[in-house]
């Protein structure tokens, strides 16, 4: 009775303060002390996760942009976020992708055997990968409810600085995009035991190999975390299901994801598109399942020229620096505490990155009187 | 480093086409846009940004490299822009958004090439 009382005396203290007047994540003294606010759509004045970012391109110029900066915003204007306009969780009852993947299986009778020449024809470059896995048109509090209290914090951490034009991107540092890079596939290399994806993206190429052999994942004491995982598949007539697992934690999809990441996938040609769908399995970083639509479009310009790349960021973002040329003209290493020393065992180089741009960023403001 | 204050510059609207980035583009200030006048001292025709390097005079007479960062190959190909298309000692005109920290560099919006063709 007492904590209903108390219950009630929160709603309406909360009901009492004017929404202008509640802390937002654009006002906010630290961001770390709201947390009953990060899961409420106001508290990011309702804007999307794109449009978080959006504001970040120019910060400090009220959100002026045009051309490939179109979406660009001024720095905390309200959003057109809507809750509920995209789902982001799973409709399914399985708690685990291998429960998912096994029911799928069961479903299509084991599976069907293709020949080459009953094998589906997904010849032609696509450009697609999954959709609204950011949120899409929902409010950025839709993408922080779906999180687990720890990655929640992290989102919210990523958001802000974004909001700010402090971004942490793979590529920017020439590190792999992972494994939800590696779904945006330009080619699919099908055969009746083995499909393979292939991606050119700027900075790096992206492969995969989904084995429909029937020979299944490598043996559990064999198992180890790889940066786009290990896929095994089966095909149900024409379309085509896999279950990935051993996936490395990363950045990307919701938000981040962790070594125990595994995925069920579902691809189907229909004419010039490839529709499909994706089931995340992740309790580490997410409160439940979470899904997503898959969808490529059959690109028609075929232009010699716009053929794929073998990519490197190295081309343009340069060497890494760990390894240098010491005073005595050796190719040398650097050690941990040495100048521009990047520790190659951080497994959150992301959180590295923003915990520091957070101190600097608050040290900046201050000296500019901000 | 020469401040883009040395530079000659101008402020218009920004027109520039869609293109996808492998980093953000928040270091650039795209509340300006900064003409550049320079011969042009290489072209790295790659991904993930192709990069156009000028010799441009500042106000002073002294020469500064000056750093041009566009698109990917494969948007660059879209607009018609080819390996040979800026070639050294070639005297160009770009409109950039410039670096926001003032160091001599941008984020090219339209390039007249030394034919008299424009490409955005």
């Amino acid at each position: 009775m007492a904590s209903r009382s108390i219950a009630a005396f929160i709603v309406g203290l909360s009901l009492s303060v004017p929404a202008s007047a509640q802390t937002t994540i654009f006002t906010t003294a630290d961001f770390h002390q709201d947390r009953e606010r990060w899961a409420d759509p106001s508290y990011y004045e309702n804007n999307t996760v794109g449009q978080l970012r959006g504001m970040g391109i120019n910060f400090d110029s009220g959100g002026r942009g045009s051309g490939q900066e179109a979406a660009a915003r001024a720095y905390g204007s309200k959003g057109t976020g809507r809750v509920g306009a995209l789902d982001l969780a799973s409709p399914y009852p399985f708690k685990t992708a291998t429960e998912h993947y096994e029911a799928l299986l069961k479903q299509a009778r084991g599976g069907t055997r293709h020949t080459k020449t009953t094998i589906p024809d997904w010849r032609g470059r696509w450009s697609g990968g999954p959709v609204g896995l950011d949120g899409g048109p929902n409010p950025a509090s839709s993408v922080a409810a779906m999180l687990q209290p720890e990655y929640r914090e992290r989102f919210v951490q990523e958001v802000k600085a974004a909001a700010e034009g402090r971004v942490w991107g793979a590529g920017a540092f020439c590190l792999p995009g992972g494994f939800f890079a590696s779904l945006d596939a330009e080619e699919f290399i099908v055969t009746p035991d083995r499909v393979w994806t292939l991606a050119a993206g700027n900075g790096e190429n992206y492969i995969r190999w989904i084995y429909t052999d029937g020979s299944g994942h490598t043996p559990k004491d064999a198992e180890f975390a790889k940066w786009h995982g290990e896929s095994i598949g089966f095909w149900d007539r024409d379309a085509l299901i896999v279950h990935t697992n051993q996936v490395r934690g990363w950045k990307g999809g919701l938000s981040e994801f962790s070594d125990q990441l595994e995925t069920v996938e579902r691809y189907r040609r229909v004419g010039n598109r490839i529709e499909g769908e994706i089931t995340l399995y992740d309790p580490e970083v997410f409160v439940r399942p979470v899904r997503a639509n898959m969808k490529f479009e059959l690109d028609t310009n075929t232009a010699p020229e716009l053929r794929p790349l073998y990519n490197t960021c190295t081309d343009t973002n340069g060497p890494s620096a760990k390894v240098f040329m010491d005073e005595r003209g050796i190719l040398n290493e650097r050690l941990p505490g040495d100048p521009l020393y990047w520790n190659a065992a951080d497994p959150h180089p992301w959180r590295t990155y923003l915990d520091e741009s957070d101190k600097r960023y608050e040290r900046y403001r201050k000296t500019q009187g901000r | 480093m020469k401040r883009i204050a040395l530079l000659t510059a101008a402020l218009a609207l920004a027109v520039a086409a869609p293109a996808l980035s492998h980093h953000s583009h928040a270091m650039f200030d795209h509340s300006k846009e900064v003409t550049v006048t320079g011969t042009v001292t290489e072209f790295a025709y790659r991904n993930p940004h192709v990069l156009l390097y000028l010799d441009i005079k500042s106000d002073t007479g002294e020469t500064v490299k000056y750093e041009i960062e566009m698109s990917n190959i494969s948007n660059t190909v879209r607009r018609g822009i080819r390996p040979a298309t800026f070639k050294p000692g070639d005297v160009v005109t770009a409109k950039v958004h410039p670096l926001k920290d003032g160091r001599a560099g941008g984020n090219y919006v339209t390039i007249v090439a030394a034919d008299g063709k424009t490409y955005d």
